[in-house]
C-alpha cells in the first residue's frame, strides 16, 4: 500500500493482516453465539422485578390484574410505579394515572418513574445524569432489563417460571434499606 | 522539552475529540455505544510515541513510576490518564470519570499487549481497545447495580467495539505517516 524503500518494515502495521481479519470473526462470532444464547431463554415477559443495589424492591406481574385486581377492560391499562431516593433507603409508590411529579416527589430526592403495561416497562422520566434509562427502548421479554446506573437501579422482565426469591418485597409499597450514595 | 510540548498538543488534540464526540448523538438504543475518538490518539501513541525515539532524557513521561510500559506505552498511558481526568471534569462528573477510566484499564492493556504481540495491524490493535474497553465497562456496570441483568448487553457491545474499533483502525493506519512527519521535521 504505502511502500518506499526502508519504510517498508514500519508500515507493516500499517497495512491488514490475517490476524486481523480472524480477530474480528471471532469477535462477530462471540457476539452470534452469545446473542443466540440468549435469546434461547428468552420467553414471553410475566412479570417485572424492580431491584435497587441488589435487593428487590417490588416484583410484581406485567398484566393489571394482580395489581390493582381489576382487568384492562378495554381502556388505558398502563400504570406508573414512581421510585423515590431519599438520602436513606428507597421507596416505590404505584399510581393508576401518570402522577404529577413535582407533588409526588419529595424535596431533596431522586427519582425514576416507570410506566408498566402488558406491553413492556419504559423510564417515563427520571433526573438521573446520563437520561439513559429514559432513552432506552421499552422492554417486554424475559432476560430485557433496563439499567439506571447513577440510580443503581435495574428493572428486570421475567417469564412465568422464573424463579427468585422475593427478600424484601413489600407488595406495591415497598421500602429497603439503601448504601449510602456512590460518590 | 519537545516532546512535553508534542504531548500536550496532542493531550489537546484529544481533548478536543473527547468534545467533539460528547456532541455527537449517537444512540442505539443500547447504553455505552460511543465512537471513542480520543482513543485514535492513544492509539497513534502506542505506535509511534511523539516521533524519535532517542531524544528521551526530557521526557515528561519518566516521571511515572511504570517499568512495565515501554517508553511510547508511558506516553500513551500519560495522555490517555490526564484525558480521562480532564474531559471529565469539563465535559461529564466524577461518576463518569470511574466509568471511562475502569474502559480505559481494560482497553489499554489490551492494546499494548495486542501490538506487543505483534501478529495484528493497528486496526487489529484497535479492535481489541474497542472490545475491551465495551467488556470493561461492562464488568464495572455487573458490579455497581449487584446483578447480571446487564450482561445482555455484551452481545451488542462487543459488535459495537469491534466496528468501531476497525473505523479508527483504519483512521489511525491514515494518520500515522503525518504523526511521523511531524516528529521528523522537528529535527
Amino acid at each position: 500500500m504505502f511502500e518506499n524503500g526502508k519504510e517498508t518494515n514500519r508500515n507493516n502495521n500499517r497495512r491488514i493482516r490475517l490476524a486481523d481479519i480472524y480477530l474480528v470473526a471471532f469477535f462477530l462470532f462471540l457476539a452470534m453465539g452469545s446473542l443466540a444464547w440468549i435469546s434461547m431463554g428468552k420467553r414471553e415477559g410475566k412479570r417485572v422485578l424492580i431491584s435497587c443495589d441488589g435487593q428487590t424492591i417490588a416484583d410484581v406481574p406485567l398484566s393489571r390484574e394482580g395489581l390493582f385486581g381489576t382487568a384492562g377492560n378495554g381502556g388505558e391499562t398502563i400504570r406508573y410505579c414512581l421510585i423515590l431516593y431519599p438520602q436513606e433507603g428507597v421507596s416505590c409508590e404505584w399510581y393508576e394515572s401518570k402522577p404529577d411529579l413535582a407533588s409526588a416527589v419529595s424535596e431533596g430526592s431522586s427519582y425514576n418513574l416507570l410506566a408498566v403495561s402488558e406491553f413492556g416497562v419504559s423510564v417515563e422520566a427520571a433526573d438521573c445524569r446520563d437520561q439513559i434509562c429514559v432513552h432506552h427502548r421499552p422492554v417486554k421479554d424475559s432476560t430485557e432489563s433496563i439499567v439506571c446506573l447513577p440510580h443503581r437501579l435495574v428493572v428486570e422482565i421475567a417469564g412465568e417460571t422464573d424463579k427468585r426469591t422475593p427478600d424484601a418485597v413489600a407488595g406495591t409499597r415497598g421500602y429497603v434499606e439503601r448504601r449510602g450514595d456512590w460518590l | 522539552m519537545r516532546r512535553t510540548a508534542e504531548l500536550g498538543l496532542l493531550l489537546t488534540l484529544s481533548l478536543i475529540l473527547s468534545y467533539v464526540e460528547s456532541l455527537i448523538p449517537f444512540s442505539f438504543g443500547i447504553p455505552g455505544i460511543k465512537l471513542g475518538l480520543p482513543n485514535l490518539i492513544v492509539l497513534l501513541l502506542i505506535y509511534e510515541g511523539t516521533g524519535k525515539k532517542s531524544a528521551g532524557t526530557e521526557d515528561a513521561s519518566r516521571a511515572l513510576p511504570v517499568k512495565l510500559l515501554t517508553g511510547q506505552e508511558r506516553e500513551a498511558f500519560l495522555v490517555n490518564g490526564l484525558r480521562i481526568v480532564l474531559s471529565g471534569f469539563l465535559f461529564g462528573s466524577l461518576y463518569a470519570i470511574l466509568y471511562a477510566l475502569a474502559g480505559a484499564v481494560f482497553s489499554f492493556t489490551a492494546m499494548c499487549l495486542g501490538r506487543r504481540a505483534g501478529c495484528f495491524s493497528m486496526m487489529g490493535v484497535s479492535v481489541l481497545g474497542g472490545v475491551f474497553h465495551n467488556v470493561g465497562q461492562l464488568l464495572v456496570a455487573v458490579a455497581v447495580v449487584e446483578t447480571l441483568a446487564v450482561a445482555y448487553y455484551a452481545p451488542f457491545l462487543i459488535v459495537a467495539g469491534t466496528v468501531t474499533g476497525a473505523l479508527l483502525g483504519f483512521a489511525g493506519m491514515e494518520l500515522l505517516p503525518y504523526l511521523r512527519r511531524m516528529g521528523r521535521e522537528g529535527e
